[in-house]
């Protein structure tokens, strides 16, 4: 299935408290909960000004479905073509 | 430094809970008929210092719910939903997940409803000092108040009375929640006896202290509190006695933390020098508390301001300085742009107002906090004195965007022009077209027809010679868009479709929505039920893209056109629908818009007071736009004018000038047959042609008959010379023909019974005037009802019947006892021919009653009219239910 990497675009985003994080974590899980066992969240990478993450998913249309119903900012859906690390020098 | 008597102490914790027993009580016999009787909303009102907040402390420490509490702080410009975030703070899960995400305001308020209908226990949610809360607040509190009653929760609203005037919004959310939901405590001073109590145990004169404090608790707290001999004569006096008494390290600290309105965090007392855990106790003195997090703040904020305002202007600017300078370093907390904005305003410093004002004007924005928004964008335009053209024209859009969202055209417009003068200095011509396609849409708004299309056309002209791209289709939609409004249907459909097109070669879904909306509206009236087709894909495209003001406009069309075609049923369902829709995503220009025509619509059905209803909301409304005002006041001078009630004539004349500015027949064509008729009944026939005649000038280019026939109608009334070749509809060519009853079966069949009982009494048939006398009475038109019992009584008719009997007079709705005897049938949930059998006269008979019964009530169906029988107490309430199950059977029966 394919791999997405999401921007979502949240000023202060770097800012947000541990209890927010936490808040905002149970509302993604409780999204994928309710669309079912198709779309995985992998990880998410929250910097000063945007969060980006990755998920596994059907389609674009699944991960804009579960922003949609959690209130998450989509800035840009990027497809995973290639995953690269130092071994792949080898 | 004195040490302060424990009884003082004492007497401090109590003065604000003398005298609250009945309200407690009130609270808490309330909070315990929440499990049978639902929800409730409690607005807690008083004066400052009155105890408001000790009042529901008290009642929340007791009950046994699950409490939520924020309150509103006292920025410039609120936070927007600043409480709200006090309570997802406590209760974390979606509330706090939609705040932090800045989700739009649906997901918010579908969280904060979830949190007071959630778990086992009964919820009071506290929203404190509402007088000082953001748009996006009030907006919430609406919304929870319309759904309370559904849950086990109690929303506590404390306000300020002083500071919420008839125009203060949170009058328009009070005025809005269910009646039936909502209960008031307006805290009262305490009484002489119980200052007098207190002030024999603090040994002090008790007629002097009730004399200067009113019985105003903070300021008896103060007072005593601060122990000098003589009694101070303000608030402010107590409370400055009480700061002299500390030491100067605890007083410099004290009057930094004034600058902080609300409470200061642990984090924040961190950072803001000065401050240090010794002081704690001096600080107590002063009544300053600590909350369970660390935080500290003033026991109220009549102290705070006191101590604040008692600074010089200087000192103030200087520890305002030091606060916004604290919080701007706190670079791993979020502090709220508003507050940073508030502080860099306070301390004079121009370039930290600019930077934090627009930010968080763009925030506020982002939640639909429009009027918080402007107010940012408008305070960050004051301190840009030193910024880049591109970002001044660029504030001024965005302040000119909010300004028109939240119905402040004139604003708007003024922005808008002093963007345009930047973005031509700097030669940027797409700019400055897309600036003159807004400014023609503001004049619209303002009533000025000729600025609006030169601008329109300017648009055009500037935008044409550039590469062609959403600019120029917009500007090319919105001249098509004023050219509908002004009823020239060829040129709406022509720039419409070259918009059509444009928008469609270059991808653009909701601008081709928009110009769908206005060649649909300009081809309905046309062959073929023309034009349809065009307003429903137009409604669909906005409704898959969620552009909110495309599909309050898609609706509005619809429904208005469908008024001026007299099409009754069509508009209502959608005018209602479009209301609905308007007021649950706050389109409040558009609600306003709708519910005029609305009213317009119930004037012509004969539904004369839901008609005055919908108008007088609108023409109530603080800074109407013209095209609202002009339409409710011709349906407030309309139904004046059939009643014979006073006043019609200055409303005409308002509604007149207001309608020339705007240049559309369809504001022209009903003020004209408004005068026209009101000329009629004055017997001034010349007066009433005239009118007709300006009126129908404006008709040539519309291609739907109705305002032509109307202003005929008149003018054939009044004697005038009618052209022959006139295109008229049915009952108004029936007229012309002479066919009389015929009219009167077309207008019943159309559904407008004054214009119904006019052509019966035009009749000379005894038993058609006698009918026409019946409906007359029955709507309340006294003017035509006098007049067809003189013609009948002319005639030599006896026994003709006379006015209003006394009893009608008895009952608030004006029911004639006929009418009075047959609502009670129907709220047993009898039928027509059942009533009909019982009292001797024809189903139809009792239809007409009905139909007036429904009228008079205000309602629309047999089941409400039950209701507000049972209500009036008319009935004995019976077979309420069984009404309901009458109605459906008979479908819309009545009307």
């Amino acid at each position: 299935m394919p791999k997405y990497v999401i921007e979502r675009n949240l000023p202060d985003a770097g800012k947000l408290t541990a209890q927010e994080l936490k808040a905002i974590s149970q509302m993604s899980n409780s999204v994928l909960r309710d669309l079912g066992p198709t779309i995985n969240w992998v990880q998410s990478y929250v910097t000063d000004n945007r969060i980006y993450c990755v998920y596994i998913a059907p389609n674009e249309e699944m991960i804009r479905q579960h922003a949609k119903m959690g209130g998450f900012p989509v800035d840009k859906i990027s497809e995973v073509r290639a995953i690269i690390d130092p071994t792949t020098a080898e | 430094m004195r040490p302060v008597a424990p009884r003082e102490r004492r007497v401090q914790t109590t003065a604000e809970l003398l005298e609250r027993e009945s309200e407690l009580e009130s609270l808490g016999t309330w909070f315990a008929a929440m499990p049978r009787a639902g929800g409730c909303v409690v607005l807690v009102s008083g004066e400052a210092g009155i105890g408001k907040t000790s009042l529901v402390r008290q009642f929340t420490g007791r009950c046994q719910a699950r409490v939520l509490w924020g309150a509103c702080d006292a920025f410039f410009t609120p936070h927007p939903f600043g409480p709200v975030r006090d309570i997802a703070r406590q209760v974390g899960g979606p509330l706090l997940a939609t705040l932090s995400l800045n989700s739009g305001r649906e997901l918010v308020f579908a969280a904060a409803l979830d949190e007071l209908e959630r778990g086992k226990d009964p919820v009071v949610a506290v929203f404190e000092d509402v007088h000082w809360a953001d748009e996006a607040t009030l907006d919430l509190l609406k919304f929870l108040g319309r759904r309370v009653g559904r849950s086990r929760a109690m929303l506590v609203v404390t306000y300020r009375e002083e500071a919420v005037d008839g125009r203060h919004p949170l009058r328009f959310v009070t005025g809005d929640l269910p009646h039936e939901l909502v209960r008031r405590i307006r805290l009262a001073p305490l009484s002489a006896q119980a200052v007098a109590a207190m002030a024999r145990g603090a040994g002090r004169d008790a007629r002097a202290l009730y004399d200067a404090t009113g019985g105003n608790p903070f300021f008896v707290t103060e007072v005593l509190a601060a122990g000098d001999a003589l009694v101070p004569a303000s608030v402010r006096d107590a409370v400055l006695a009480r700061l002299a008494q500390l030491s100067e390290r605890a007083r410099d600290f004290v009057e930094l933390a004034s600058a902080v309105p609300g409470r200061i965090e642990p984090w924040l007392l961190e950072r803001l020098d000065g401050i240090d855990e010794a002081l704690g106790p001096e600080c107590q003195l002063l009544g300053m508390r600590r909350g369970d997090d660390g935080s500290l703040a003033f026991r109220h904020e009549l102290a705070r301001r006191a101590i604040e305002d008692s600074l010089s202007a200087e000192r103030q600017r200087a520890l305002h300085a030091r606060v916004f300078g604290a919080l701007a370093q706190a670079s791993r907390i979020r502090v709220a742009y508003a507050r940073l904005a508030h502080h860099a305003e306070r301390a004079g410093d121009a370039a930290g107002v600019l930077r934090f004002a627009a930010m968080a004007g763009d925030h506020a924005a982002r939640l639909a906090s429009h009027r918080e928004a402007a107010a940012h964008y408008r305070n960050a335009l004051r301190h840009a004195v030193e910024v880049v053209p591109e970002e001044h024209a660029s504030l001024l859009d965005r302040l000119a965007y909010e300004c028109f969202l939240i119905a402040s055209p004139a604003e708007s417009a003024q922005a808008r022009a002093a963007a345009l003068e930047i973005w031509r200095s700097l030669g940027m011509p797409l700019r400055e077209g897309d600036e003159l396609r807004w400014l023609s849409r503001l004049n619209w708004f303002l009533g000025c027809y000729t600025e609006a299309e030169r601008y329109a056309l300017d648009a055009v002209r500037t935008l044409e010679p550039l590469p062609a791209g959403p600019e120029l289709a917009m500007a090319y939609s919105n001249l098509s868009q004023l050219r509908m409004l002004a009823a020239d249907g060829d040129e709406a459909i022509l720039w419409g479709e070259k918009a059509v097109e444009l928008a469609r070669r270059i991808g653009n879904l909701e601008i081709e929505s928009h110009a769908l909306n206005n060649v649909g509206t300009a081809r309905l009236g046309g062959p073929n039920r023309a034009g349809q087709a065009e307003l429903a894909r137009s409604l669909e495209l906005a409704l898959a893209g969620g552009w909110q003001e495309h599909v309050a406009r898609a609706y509005t069309n619809i429904g208005t056109s469908a008024v001026t075609r007299r099409e009754y049923a069509v508009a209502m369902q959608t005018l209602d629908a479009g209301i609905k829709y308007c007021e649950d995503h706050d389109l409040d220009a558009w609600t306003l818009y709708m519910r005029a025509w609305r009213g317009r619509a119930h004037l012509e059905a004969g539904n004369w007071s839901q008609a005055l209803h919908d108008a007088e909301a609108v023409a109530q409304q603080p800074g109407c736009i013209p095209v609202n005002r002009v339409c409710a006041l011709i349906v407030m001078a309309r139904v004046r004018i059939r009643r014979g009630e006073p006043g019609a004539p200055e409303i005409l004349a308002e509604a007149r000038r207001l309608a020339i500015g705007t240049q559309e027949p369809q504001r022209i064509c009903p003020v004209a047959a408004a005068a026209a008729e009101f000329a009629w009944l004055q017997d001034d026939r010349e007066a009433a042609i005239r009118d007709a005649r300006w009126g129908l000038e404006f008709t040539r280019l519309v291609r739907n008959p109705w305002p032509r026939s109307e202003l005929t109608y008149w003018l054939w009334k009044s004697g005038g010379d009618v052209p022959t070749s006139v295109e008229v509809a049915e009952p108004v060519a029936a007229h012309l023909a002479g066919d009389h009853a015929a009219a009167a079966a077309a207008w019943q069949r159309v559904g407008c019974p004054y214009e119904e009982a006019m052509a019966l009494a035009h009749t000379q048939a005894e038993d058609a005037q006698r009918r026409a006398l019946q409906i007359f009475e029955s709507l309340g038109a006294q003017p035509m009802a006098a007049r067809v019992r003189q013609q009948l009584r002319a005639q030599g008719v006896r026994d003709v019947p006379r006015g209003a009997r006394a009893s009608t007079r008895a009952n608030p709705h004006g029911l004639t006892r006929r009418e009075l005897q047959i609502l009670e049938f129907v709220a047993q949930g009898m039928r027509n021919a059942a009533i009909g059998r019982k009292l001797f006269v024809s189903p139809k008979t009792v239809d007409h009653h009905v139909a007036a019964i429904l009228a008079k009530l205000g309602v629309s169906s047999r089941g409400e009219a039950a209701r507000a029988a049972h209500d009036l107490g008319l009935t004995t309430g019976a077979g309420t239910n069984a009404a309901d199950g009458a109605d459906a059977a008979e479908g819309a029966a009545g009307k």
